[in-house]
């Protein structure tokens, strides 16, 4: 726990079990893939029309469901990976130029891909990485952009749609261990999140770069001839946390971030330094 | 609460401050109340405005989904989304469970039918591969990125956790006390309680039971809080004038590095050793440059009358000023008298001679009259430590010249007239020796540390070069093989052999010939010299002789790739064909302590992935992070090529060079030469025998090896 000093003490807040009112939500249905774990379930935010279709991954198997009247669950598309061994960490739907659903899915194997729903084909597939991927998100407002947070202690931009690997955030100033979560702004169209084993939250924004974001919508040549650059400082370090920071999530403009040592806090990035709140 | 109980337990004389102390504690606590509230209220007001903040973003984001909704809905024809077809046709549905019965045993399994299973091909994996920065020399470790103390986690294959601490239990290390930070609220409190009352030990006692910082720093930080309140005084020059000359340049001798002549040396870090440079005393005299005065200040107003008054011819020479200046000391106030008639009067030659008449003619009464004044300005005129300190390095720089001294060092501060004055008023003992300073050194040959620490003046260690002929630094990109270059070496190694290698002396030519750097610790430098030379002549070996050094630190690497490797991960290839013995490139790195290594060591070996290098007893190059092309080279037994560590302007460097002649494509081996204990698997030598335990060996490096 950081040094807390009179006047930046945050405000302990205490998981309430509100056992007063009715249970809101019901289990309606349970579903078992196999024997391997699942890791990833994913809701389709990104497109409304979807708005009750999941996807899931476990082992090396990708599989789309939608949730229907009465608890009953269909089962849409199913993909699996010839690679036996992989095996896959991470979801998020995207979208493609012309609107098409996609799923972006990374695991062990460090190669994310893009799949198709709407032809039920492979896309893309990203290679770059150099370990396994742990996380994957989608920009909330541009969502053919992904961004994949990895052990290789980098996070990487990519377009899912021309399939060009924009930018890298790591090096000098990176992560010094794996990345464990990343995620997008919600408003803010530049800034990112990511945390990691080396118990820090980083900041990083895309504003200088948003050039080549914006060119690689538009890119026509081969994916690997694609200017990639590299962002080596984040604009802003916090170390909140004094174990692995393993989730982090923007609320607002306020970042929640998980640790392994049972702590949760909310807190605010002001410019210069971030201030634990609660 | 708490606190008044321990507090009250303390026995305090006087039933005065026992009212007094139980005031404070009841203040000190309201005051902490309240700064407590007022943080709680701005977090609650924070987090409602965030919560209407994410309202809106969410709504936004709908909208945008809702969009591309949209887009589909007018276009049906064409694209047929399978995904909405699907929706229509479901492989598969599970039904749900009936209301109110949540825990039910059965689940449903599923198994997609194999038809219409979806494959995705299969994708070639890359090798590891970790972000690395490139680095063209090699860098020193900055603290913050030590792996010291960090505990680390690790998952076995067979999914069971084990948690490994990196440093374990050999040292448990003390954490330091840490500077307390004030934060704005314990500003606030320290502010309102001690005007309240007062500065004294009792008060700060008690505050440091609530702010948990010792008395002392709190002390300090109230008065850092009140000056900061008050306006500062700085000088001219942007310092703070209170300050003297050591601490101002301070930053200067701690972060210049003299080796590679940059701030913040990333190679060489901070505090070495502090060098004076040798100049000769030039004997100035005290007209200065030209005669001219230098500003209407200048001291050279008054003297002038007494100048011309005394022997108007011999201006000049060096005789004079001594002889003016001995003159001024007894008729000092004459000085004085000049002065107000020069500055009313413009600077011409002509006034000077009408008022010196004067002053002759009649000294007495003028003395009487401005020696008041005189003493007045000599005694108004306040030498603060920092301007003490320029005056001492002035009269070095530019011996007893007060209008140099003052134009350069000390313009904005004090006056020429200031310093004039100063110089033969209380300045003459400091001046004295000064004045013999330079004459000491001039005799001594080779002095070090031991001469100069019988000097009033701080010693500091330096070197000097002996011969007045290297006053200027030759910078040659003739290597020291070459003739000419050959040639001085000889020289310089005969004459420095008659000394002896035991003294301090820096022949000259081993400046030129090695690096450009003038001033080096001696002992490197030494070392370099026989690196390169050898003990005499350098051997004759014609000019297609190549310094090995001298690629080094020119840098004439050759092109290097990056591609799979067809023994391990990645591997080094080289693009363009080499010959035996040709310089390839150096494996740059961090450089760390043998500790730090051994800790990352661990970590490197548990993912079989090791670029510790072995540089010498103290240190070790970690090329993870930061490095070179050429750290992707893997072992082999049989290699193609190896690595020499080299002494090079005082840095051990290592370089990696050809064995022979290599293709283009080729990819490059060296042998790592581990020691048969440190050896990793696939570097196990078949001629070292058979050992009785087969445990897994801590392979560090070359390379590197861990104790």
């Amino acid at each position: 726990m950081a040094k807390i000093t009179l006047g930046c003490e945050p405000v302990i807040g205490s998981l309430i079990l509100s056992t007063s009112n009715k249970k809101d939500y019901r289990i309606t249905n349970r579903l078992q893939e196999g024997k391997r774990p699942l890791y990833a379930v994913v809701f389709n935010f990104v497109d409304s029309r979807y708005f009750n279709v999941f996807a899931t991954a476990g082992g090396h198997r990708v599989t789309v469901y939608q949730c229907l009247e009465g608890g009953v669950i269909a089962v849409l598309q199913s993909y699996v990976d010839e690679d036996k061994d992989e095996s896959f960490y991470t979801l998020t739907w995207a979208c493609n130029a012309e609107g098409n659903p996609l799923l972006v899915a990374g695991g062990l194997n460090g190669i994310i891909r893009v799949i198709d729903t709407s032809t039920e084909k492979i896309h893309k597939s990203f290679v770059g990485h150099g370990d396994s991927v742990n996380e994957v998100r989608t920009h909330p407002l541009k969502p053919s952009l992904v961004v994949s947070a990895s052990k290789d202690e980098s996070l990487r931009l990519w377009n899912v749609d021309t399939g060009v690997c924009i930018l890298i955030f790591a090096g000098a100033y990176g992560h010094r261990n794996e990345v464990l979560s990343v995620d997008f702004h919600p408003s803010d169209i530049y800034k990112i999140a990511s945390c990691g084993m080396d118990n820090t939250v980083k900041i990083w924004s895309m504003e200088e770069f948003w050039t080549y974001v914006e060119k690689s919508f538009t890119w026509a040549d081969l994916p690997s001839k694609f200017p990639t650059k590299y962002v080596q400082f984040p604009i802003m370090l916090a170390s909140i946390h004094s174990n692995y920071v393993d989730c982090n999530r923007w609320l607002g403009d306020f970042i929640l971030s998980k640790s392994v040592d049972n702590e949760i806090v909310l807190w605010e990035p002001k410019p210069k330094e971030g201030t634990p709140m609660e | 609460m708490l606190m008044d109980s321990d507090v009250c337990g303390k026995r305090y004389e006087g039933r005065e401050t026992n009212e007094a102390m139980e005031s404070l504690l009841i203040k000190i606590s309201q005051v902490k109340k309240q700064i407590e509230a007022a943080r709680v209220a701005s977090i609650k007001e924070k987090c409602r405005k965030n919560v209407m903040n994410v309202d809106l973003t969410t709504s936004q984001l709908c909208e945008l989904s809702k969009s591309i909704k949209n887009i589909h809905l007018e276009d049906q024809t064409g694209s047929r989304n399978m995904l909405s077809f699907r929706i229509e046709n479901p492989l598969f549905q599970h039904s749900g469970y009936a209301h109110g019965s949540g825990e039910k045993d059965s689940i449903n399994n599923q198994e997609a039918s194999p038809s219409s299973i979806i494959k995705l091909p299969y994708v070639e994996k890359i090798p590891p591969y970790t972000t690395w920065v490139y680095l063209d020399k090699n860098r020193r470790m900055p603290d913050d990125q030590s792996v010291v103390g960090r505990r680390q986690i690790y998952y076995d294959q067979s999914g069971g956790e084990a948690l490994i601490s990196s440093d374990s239990e050999e040292e448990i290390t003390e954490p330091e006390e840490a500077k307390h930070e004030f934060s704005e609220g314990e500003d606030q409190m320290l502010r309102t309680i001690l005007q309240e009352h007062g500065l004294t030990e009792e008060v700060l006692d008690v505050l440091s039971q609530y702010i948990r910082a010792t008395s002392s720093a709190i002390k300090e930080r109230y008065t850092n809080l009140c000056e900061k309140s008050r306006k500062d005084s700085r000088g001219n020059l942007g310092i703070d004038v209170e300050t003297d000359l050591e601490s101002a340049l301070e930053s200067v001798d701690n972060l210049f590095c003299r080796r590679c002549l940059v701030f913040d040396c990333r190679l060489h870090g901070y505090n070495q050793n502090i060098v004076t440079p040798y100049e000769k005393q030039p004997q100035f005299n005290e007209v200065g440059e030209n005669g001219k005065p230098c500003s209407d200040q200048c001291y050279l107003w008054s003297r002038k009358q007494v100048f011309e008054e005394l022997t108007p011819s011999k201006i000049g020479s060096k005789s004079i000023p001594s002889v003016s200046c001995s003159d001024k000391r007894i008729n000092g106030n004459s000085l004085e008298t000049a002065i107000p008639k020069a500055s009313a009067g413009a600077a011409n030659e002509s006034t000077p001679t009408g008022p010196s008449n004067e002053s002759s003619v009649m000294p007495n009464e003028k003395v009487l009259k401005h020696k008041g004044e005189f003493e007045g300005a000599l005694s108004g005129c306040e030498w603060r430590p920092l301007e003490r300190d320029l005056y001492l390095k002035g009269i070095e720089i530019f011996g007893k010249s007060s209008c140099l001294i003052a134009r350069n060092l000390l313009s904005g501060l004090k006056t020429c007239m200031e310093v004039y004055t100063y110089m033969f008023k209380g300045g003459d003992s400091m001046v004295q020796s000064c004045a013999a300073f330079p004459n000491s050194r001039l005799e001594d040959n080779g002095t070090d540390d031991n001469n100069h620490t019988e000097l009033e003046i701080p010693s500091r260690s330096r070197l000097f070069r002996k011969r007045g002929r290297a006053r200027k630094l030759k910078y040659t990109w003739k290597s020291s093989g070459h003739p000419s270059i050959r040639k001085r070496i000889a020289d310089g190694v005969q004459k420095a052999a008659k000394i002896g290698f035991g003294d301090a002396t820096v022949p000259r030519a081993s400046v030129e010939a090695g690096s450009a750097h003038a001033l080096q610790p001696t002992v490197n430098v030494i070392q370099m010299f026989a690196g390169i030379v050898g003990l005499g002549e350098p051997p004759a070996r014609g000019d297609g002789y190549q310094c090995g050094n001298m690629n080094l630190l020119l840098k004439q690497r050759k092109k290097i790739l990056l591609a799979k490797s067809n023994v391990a991960g990645w591997g080094a290839f080289i693009k363009n064909p080499v010959n035996k013995n040709d310089y390839l490139g150096e494996y740059t790195g961090e450089i760390i302590g043998h500790k730090e290594a051994d800790k990352r060591g661990k970590i490197y070996d548990r993912a079989n992935s090791s670029f510790l290098f072995d540089l010498d007893e103290k240190c070790v190059l970690d090329a993870y992070r930061k490095g070179d092309k050429l750290k992707f080279a893997n072992h082999s037994p049989a290699p193609n090529c190896f690595a020499k560590v080299m002494m090079v302007a005082g840095d051990h460097r290592v370089g990696i060079f050809a064995k022979e002649r290599i293709e283009p494509g080729e990819e490059l081996f060296y042998d790592y030469f581990y020691s048969p204990d440190q050896a990793p698997p696939w570097a196990w030598k078949p001629e070292w025998s058979k050992r009785e335990d087969s445990s897994v060996p801590h392979g560090r490096a070359c390379k590197h090896q861990s104790h």
